[in-house]
């Protein structure tokens, strides 16, 4: 089983150099080799996937390769075989495979094709090594390597000065997320020697029993070392206040939105905690922590979306807030729902950014839904796909998205976190608004766009409509397929703590699915649906009122809380300011001119005395010799 | 074992070599080309048997020659190597033949006599890393700054009066003080072989006195804030491979001077200061990267960077006074993330500077402001420069990666506080390395006036090269581990067993 997990790892790796050696070969080369590597990674994910289940075999952790192993510590990468790590590669490789088909039609007219394929694919297996990873030292790894293609990847369009910028800030705020992780790494390896999981799970009560000293106070070791890993998470999975590269990174082609900044890449903070919920199961006042910063984020960053006009950022705003849901269910210790809304989401955003790709593509590269219009009659398929999508995406009972999200919901309210309950509920409105929004503008409506000629073309071709079709599918029926083995907890068995809480919830709250399904009718969040999607039906679609927000009101949206001028302006010029001065006052004045110059200069100035001295005339130095001679021997007299 | 002295062979094969190259008159250019990656890539080889001969499951001194010199001073002619010199042999040699490779390529006035003198530093480098007798490596030592003072001083840049003077007495001011302890140390212990000074008694007075001598001396070497100003200087106007040679090996003499001088003779008076030592390391850090972030001139950037990079090393080095009384490991671990981080950073400033000479070609200016839109050009060189940016922010699966891994592991078991201000620098470095990015390589660039045209073959073999040792280095370094783990460890169980 090792081996073809390592051969599942590999194979993207495998083609990124092929396609690297490569580098000017024919674009069908290119996308053969691209997607073959991927389907084939995919294959054998679902294979193992299946294997794994059906013979009911036990956890695997193997090191493979040797990083460095010396006399007092040894490092290695190795491989983690369970369900969870082993479903994770299923959703990773299949939406990468229906993105990478994708596009092969989006990005046909692109000149660097083949360097787009490469990162792809070097996304792919830098994602299967954070998920595949047995240690925290690989984790890192690969959540750098992920950092890296998702930063080329924004960057991709590199005469474009606004993805060049927003590239550098993802990055950037990244790195302040992985300062927290490789503290939290780094503690974990020199306290314990090891930083394999395994190890470091059966000393948890040794971690949770220490104590460390930080700054002159005394913390729980645990609880830091999991709050540190989860700083790293924030900034992956764009949480407040680590969030807002996330919007920026749309500058990026449209199918890496979908794939990197919706799928996959920002679900690696999610993944990470659930892998490590041994640890964060103990850790109870980081686990509130991460409850109110998900759902402070779901709530706040939702309604963002609502000022929003650019197709993709509203999507990403979403994506945000969404994430803020998974977040949520981490810190109620709700693992395995975390988990189910990631796999959920990451079928039903990758849908929605594909079916924006194909708007966008049709529009022209227009990205602003207020020109954007009356698409649903030139558009069939995108129109259907992008209908479901937003029906999961809402909730809408027997979707994918209903059962996984609301699922979050009433566990939350359930096990009595009242706030971060309410904050969640109300966001069901914001949800719906902003999506009826996009729907009503797109769909519906007259276009501002003079394209009418070439719309009639209908729609785009095969390779750009199968993954719409495709991706489809789990993101309607996908949760209720899985719905009762994953809450029983046969589907994640022992990878998750903490199943025992789902359990109960399930046996008292749920009962079954088709259970769910039909009490949601009477829940309040199915009143807040159906009220939200009246009142964006008659405000958006039928325009039969106007509501006047007010303006400051506006301003604090859409500067995002002030996070937009912050990190635009304030930071930027603050750094600008610090540099220059520490550079120009400090090294240059300070050190350069007022040491080192200085320096030379006083010598200089004596040495232009003494050289006074020196004035070449023999009865100046027979002078200066005779009354040196005198004083010495005066002062030698004196002596005696 | 060979039966030949091959450290002196290393010393004083490019030594010879390089002064027939420069003193005679009438050697064509392409002879002296020929010449120089002949010896260079002998070199390596020899220093690559060297390492594979090294048994690294000791900490023994190995390859030991030693010839009595000045028999009235007791001193020698002493040559050995441990983990650490062999190490950096192979990185002075290596560096060297990609210089030879880089520069062949080039058009310099008197190639030869540039050439040469390219040799005669690689000698001199080798013989610095191999001396175990203190004057040999004083000599060494001192005999550095003049190749690179005339590399600078004749084939440099339009300021290159100020900066030569300005690098030479820096680093002369810095040795003085650093002789004045040698020869007391010797006085003292009645040899000047320099494991004789590991068993020297001294009062914590003067201990405390030498330790700042060598501090001083080895810290403008390296160079530490706040004796570092000369090294911008120095590197703007020296030509590319000058400043190849500079940052990537000259650099790492002064970490091999603390590690061979101040850590086993005074461990006492470290330990009492190591607190302020590792601030003003901190400092060049975070302060650094600041100024490195300012820097409008590329070569500048990367200057400061280096000195960054090398605030890793002496932090770490300082961090084994800091932890030798609490946690041995933790101070292995952080000399072990020292030397990485010097092998490292010689090849990734090497890879960089090589960059920025090849930009410079091209656009005649290192300004920021000059340069923008490479990658519309030179697509393949603008992914190795990201490469290498990428590996100057500590990339994982980079080299850069592995020393700040290390050194950070370490300063989190003497406090916290030194580990998150540690930590720091993967957000800094990657601010300023990747702003370099961003302004040179993308962006639109309409009209090329820069002319702006994919690099030659000879280039690309050599950033090819160091690519992939950046990755070997990066993905298992586990050779580079095994060679310097039983040198570390015996360096710091002596010194935690003799001194305590």
């Amino acid at each position: 089983m090792i081996n073809i997990a390592l051969l599942l790892l590999l194979t993207p790796l495998i083609g990124t150099l092929i396609l690297l050696y490569l580098q000017n070969s024919s674009k069908k080369l290119t996308i053969i080799i691209s997607n073959l590597s991927i389907l084939f990674s995919f294959l054998l994910s679902v294979y193992l996937l299946i294997l794994y289940i059906s013979s009911n075999a036990s956890t695997l952790s193997k090191d493979v390769l040797v990083f460095a192993d010396v006399k007092i510590y040894s490092l290695a990468f190795g491989l983690y075989i369970d369900s969870l790590s082993l479903v994770m590669c299923t959703v990773v490789t299949s939406v990468s495979f229906l993105v990478h088909y994708y596009s092969i039609s989006y990005m046909k007219d692109e000149k660097s094709f083949n360097r787009f394929f490469i990162y792809t694919n070097f996304f792919t297996f830098s994602m299967l090594l954070i998920v595949l990873s047995n240690n925290f030292f690989q984790l890192f790894i690969g959540w750098e390597l992920v950092g890296l293609s998702s930063y080329l990847l924004i960057g991709f369009w590199t005469k474009k000065n606004s993805a060049i910028k927003a590239n550098y800030k993802a990055f950037l705020v990244n790195r302040v997320g992985d300062i927290g992780l490789i503290l939290g790494l780094c503690l974990i390896f020199i306290s314990y020697n090891t930083t394999n999981y395994n190890e470091v799970f059966q000393l948890k009560d040794t971690i949770n029993n220490t104590n460390i000293n930080i700054f002159g106070y005394t913390f729980n070791t645990l609880s830091c070392i999991c709050l540190l890993l989860f700083i790293g998470a924030m900034a992956k999975s764009a949480q407040v206040p680590l969030h807002f590269w996330l919007p920026d990174s749309m500058e990026g082609p449209t199918p890496i939105s979908a794939l990197i900044h919706a799928a996959t890449m920002v679900t690696a903070g999610i993944y990470m905690v659930a892998r490590l919920s041994p640890l964060y199961v103990l850790a109870e006042d980081v686990s509130l922590f991460i409850l109110y910063v998900g759902s402070i984020t779901a709530f706040f960053l939702g309604i963002v979306a609502l000022v929003q006009n650019d197709i993709k950022r509203i999507i990403a705003y979403s994506t945000i807030s969404q994430l803020g849901y998974m977040t949520a269910a981490l810190g109620a210790s709700l693992y395995s729902l975390a988990i189910f809304h990631l796999i959920t989401h990451a079928f039903f955003k990758a849908l929605l950014f594909l079916c924006a790709g194909s708007i966008i593509i049709k529009c022209h590269h227009e990205q602003d839904i207020r020109k954007i219009g009356g698409l649903r009659r030139f558009m069939p398929i995108t129109y259907m796909a992008f209908l479901y999508a937003s029906l999961s995406l809402i909730g809408f009972p027997l979707t994918s998205g209903f059962y996984s999200k609301e699922t979050i919901i009433d566990a939350v309210g359930y096990y009595g976190h009242t706030i971060p309950y309410t904050m969640l509920l109300l966001s069901i409105f914001t949800t719906t608004l902003y999506t009826a929004k996009i729907f009503s503008k797109v769909f519906f409506g007259e276009s501002t766009l003079h394209l009418d000629s070439e719309l009639k073309n209908k729609e785009n071709d095969f390779e750009m409509l199968m993954p719409l079709v495709v991706l489809t599918i789990p993101s309607v029926f996908l949760g209720i397929f899985i719905y009762d083995s994953l809450m029983l907890g046969t589907l994640f068995g022992t990878s998750l703590a903490a199943q025992e809480l789902v359990v109960s919830f399930y046996n008292d709250y749920v009962i079954n699915s088709l259970n769910f399904f039909l009490h949601s009718f009477l829940t309040i969040n199915f009143l807040i649906l159906t009220s939200a999607i009246i009142f964006g039906y008659f405000y958006y679609y039928k325009k039969s009122f106007v509501i006047k927000t007010p303006s400051f009101i506006k301003n604090i949206l859409t500067e995002e809380y002030g996070f937009n001028i912050f990190s635009s302006k304030y930071i930027p010029e603050f750094q600008n300011f610090i540099t220059k001065y520490l550079w120009r006052r400090v090294d240059i004045s300070a050190i350069d001119n007022g040491f080192v110059n200085n320096t030379s200069y006083f010598l200089n100035k004596i040495s232009h005395k003494v050289r006074k001295v020196h004035t070449g005339f023999i009865y100046h130095y027979s002078l200066t010799i005779i009354s040196a001679l005198i004083i010495l021997l005066l002062i030698i007299g004196y002596k005696n | 074992m060979f039966d030949y002295p091959i450290l002196s062979l290393l010393i004083w094969i490019p030594i010879l070599i390089g002064l027939v190259l420069i003193l005679s008159k009438n050697i064509s250019d392409n002879i002296s080309q020929l010449i120089t990656l002949l010896t260079s890539f002998l070199i390596l080889v020899v220093s690559i048997n060297l390492t594979q001969a090294y048994d690294h499951t000791t900490s023994q001194l190995q390859f030991i020659e030693r010839i009595e010199w000045i028999s009235g001073l007791n001193i020698f002619y002493y040559l050995a190597v441990d983990g650490i010199s062999v190490s950096l042999i192979l990185l002075t040699a290596f560096i060297n033949f990609l210089i030879a490779i880089y520069a062949s390529s080039e058009n310099y006035v008197k190639k030869s006599s540039f050439l040469g003198y390219f040799l005669i530093l690689e000698g001199l480098l080798i013989g610095t890393f191999s001396a175990f007798d203190s004057i040999l490596f004083y000599i060494f030592f001192e005999s550095l700054l003049i190749p690179l003072f005339l590399i600078i001083g004749i084939w440099g840049g339009a300021n290159r009066k100020y900066a030569t003077l300005k690098f030479f007495l820096y680093t002369l001011f810095g040795s003085v003080l650093m002789l004045i302890s040698i020869i007391y140390l010797a006085k003292i212990s009645g040899s000047f072989a320099i494991q004789d000074f590991y068993s020297v008694n001294l009062s914590f007075q003067e201990e405390i006195l030498i330790l700042l001598a060598f501090l001083i001396g080895f810290g403008i070497k390296i160079p530490m804030w706040p004796v570092h100003t000369w090294l911008p200087d120095a590197h703007v106007e020296a030509p590319t491979s000058g400043s190849v040679i500079l940052a990537s090996v000259l650099l790492k003499v002064g970490g091999y001077g603390m590690i061979r001088f101040m850590l086993p003779v005074t461990t006492d008076a470290g330990i009492y200061l190591s607190e302020y030592m590792i601030y003003l390391s901190l400092i060049a850090i975070i302060y650094i990267s600041f100024v490195a972030y300012a820097q409008e001139d590329m070569k500048k950037l990367i200057a400061y960077s280096s000195v960054a990079h090398m605030g890793f090393v002496t932090l770490g080095i300082f961090l084994v006074f800091n932890l030798l009384d609490s946690n041995t490991s933790a101070a292995i671990i952080g000399l072990e993330g020292a030397m990485v981080q010097m092998i490292s950073h010689g090849l990734i400033s090497a890879a960089l500077f090589f960059c920025i000479g090849i930009i410079y070609k091209h656009s005649k200016s290192r300004l920021l402001k000059d340069n923008y839109g490479v990658s519309k050009f030179m697509p393949i060189f603008s992914f190795m420069m990201i490469f290498f940016l990428m590996a100057n922010s500590g990339l994982p699966g980079t080299s850069g990666f592995v020393g700040e891994f290390l050194v950070i592991t370490s300063s989190l078991g003497s406090s916290f506080l030194f580990g998150f201000l540690a930590a720091t620098s993967l957000l800094l470095s990657a601010s300023y390395s990747l702003k370099m990015g961003k302004t040179v390589l993308f962006g639109d660039n309409l009209k090329n006036i820069q002319g702006y045209t994919e690099c030659s073959f000879n280039e690309k073999i050599v950033l090819t090269i160091l690519i992939i040792f950046i990755l070997y280095l990066g993905i298992i370094p586990d050779y580079l581990f095994k060679i310097i783990d039983q040198s570390v460890i015996g360096i710091v169980e002596s010194l935690s067993a003799g001194k305590i």
